[in-house]
């Protein structure tokens, strides 16, 4: 009798400090998303994944828990990220892109944070692959983040997608800073005209993924996956008899997947694993990662705005990190709080697009040039 | 140096110039895409046109649907 009402009361004392500061964290991340509206589609479920997993003896983890097969079957086999780039290509308008495509420097600008942060994670002694999935934080892309993580350092995938995640949501409190660090009020006032809103034709849009999957597959045919399902989620948005799957993908695919994915996430931050020095490094050379991405593409448009007669708001350079579509609205909200008439949202945006498109090329080429170096 | 900081230090020696390449590629793409297959406004095929003067001489009804003259 003792012994069933001890074994009814086990988890009780299985309970431990550790178990309490992952409880914290948990909902400290749903406070983010539902009081604060801080990517709440991922917070909530990777939130609420991390209280399932750290209450003591869950059967949500271990051999047979759901999360546990969700981890397997979905993120070990890169599945997951894979899909969702099928929803963010149905998203993807990349018309702004093709019209004015030299905004693609800045996106690429903004990618400078990876390899920055691959050189400073070696010199804190982490190994080269982990490194570079640390590195791959500085693309401030989740999915890509998680893809990389999978291939090369799936030990790390918790600390890695939290870190991806929260400095996604956090992105309205970590751009602000850096940007009027190195730009000046009257910089930081400069109106840009009208974006030529000339209309791209059909063919083009239509061209345009499958050219860059050949191209991009040809260089590093092991990262296919990665821009092969962008662009056909992208293709299926512009070729304009598909748009029940277009809309399956922008819509229940991407919900559905999203959902599993941060609840995965989520089941992977039990106290045993999470709470090291390693997952503190990685979410510090995260951050450090971020920083150095806004500040890249803030750099590149001033250097642009030597050689240009028609001198472009270099807050917009802020946005070519990936974080999308968050990084476009801050640095439009910026501008018009300096400036009420100054309206550099569409600006933004195109920045905001061609950093998603060039944070992906980084995730192939640094997973291309892991691959030969393994 | 570590084997590691070596390697990475080789990471972003090839990896920033090819990943700027591909960029730049993709750049030439773009501008060759949109200069190859400029969009053209479609013409509306047809174009209602009020036939009311036509009525009377010709006595037809309603209006007649011809073609734009673009």
């Amino acid at each position: 009798m003792q012994e069933i009402i001890w074994g009814l009361f086990e988890s009780f004392g299985a309970l431990s400090w550790k178990h309490l500061v992952m409880w914290f964290l948990g909902f400290g991340l749903i406070y983010l998303a539902v009081k604060k509206n801080y990517e709440p589609l991922l917070l909530v479920p990777i939130g609420f994944g991390a209280v399932l997993a750290n209450i003591p003896l869950s059967g949500a983890i271990g051999e047979d828990g759901p999360l546990t097969l969700l981890l397997q079957v979905g993120v070990l086999t890169e599945l997951f990220p894979i899909l969702i780039f099928v929803g963010i290509g149905a998203m993807c308008d990349f018309s702004p892109l093709l019209r004015n495509p030299s905004v693609m420097l800045m996106g690429a600008a903004a990618q400078v944070g990876i390899f920055i942060t691959i050189i400073v994670a070696t010199l804190l002694q982490f190994p080269i692959a982990q490194a570079a999935a640390i590195g791959i934080l500085g693309t401030a892309d989740g999915p890509t983040t998680i893809y990389v993580a999978s291939l090369y350092a799936p030990e790390l995938l918790a600390p890695l997608a939290l870190a991806a995640y929260s400095y996604m949501a956090l992105t309205p409190v970590i751009m602000p800073p850096i940007i009027r660090m190195l730009t000046t009020p009257e910089e930081r006032k400069i109106r840009m005209g009208n974006q030529n809103d000339q209309e791209v034709s059909r063919t083009a849009r239509l061209l345009f993924p499958l050219c860059v999957v050949i191209i991009a597959g040809l260089i590093a045919p092991v990262a296919v996956p990665l821009v092969g399902f962008l662009m056909l989620g992208n293709f299926l948005r512009e070729c304009g008899v598909t748009d029940r799957l277009s809309q399956s993908a922008q819509n229940e695919l991407i919900n559905i997947v999203t959902l599993l994915l941060g609840l995965t996430i989520g089941g992977t931050m039990a106290a045993e694993h999470f709470l090291n020095w390693i997952s503190l490094g990685v979410m510090s050379l995260g951050l450090l990662a971020m920083i150095f991405a806004t500040a890249g593409g803030i750099i590149i448009a001033k250097l642009l705005n030597a050689f240009r007669s028609e001198k472009i708001n270099p807050m917009i350079g802020a946005a070519g990190i990936s974080a999308f579509p968050m990084a476009g609205r801050v640095v439009a909200k910026m501008a018009t709080s300096e400036d009420k008439r100054n309206y550099l949202l569409m600006h933004a945006m195109a920045v905001n697009i061609s950093g998603q498109m060039c944070s992906i090329v980084a995730g192939v080429v640094v997973i291309a040039i892991i691959s030969a170096l393994l | 140096m570590s084997d590691a900081f070596e390697k990475a230090l080789m990471i972003a020696a090839i990896g920033l110039p090819v990943m700027l390449g591909i960029i730049g590629l993709f750049i030439l793409l773009a501008k060759a895409l949109v200069a190859l297959f400029p969009h053209q406004t479609p013409r509306p095929a047809l174009t209602i046109v009020s036939t009311e003067h036509h009525q009377k001489s010709e006595n037809v009804k309603g209006y007649t649907k011809v073609p734009s003259s673009g």
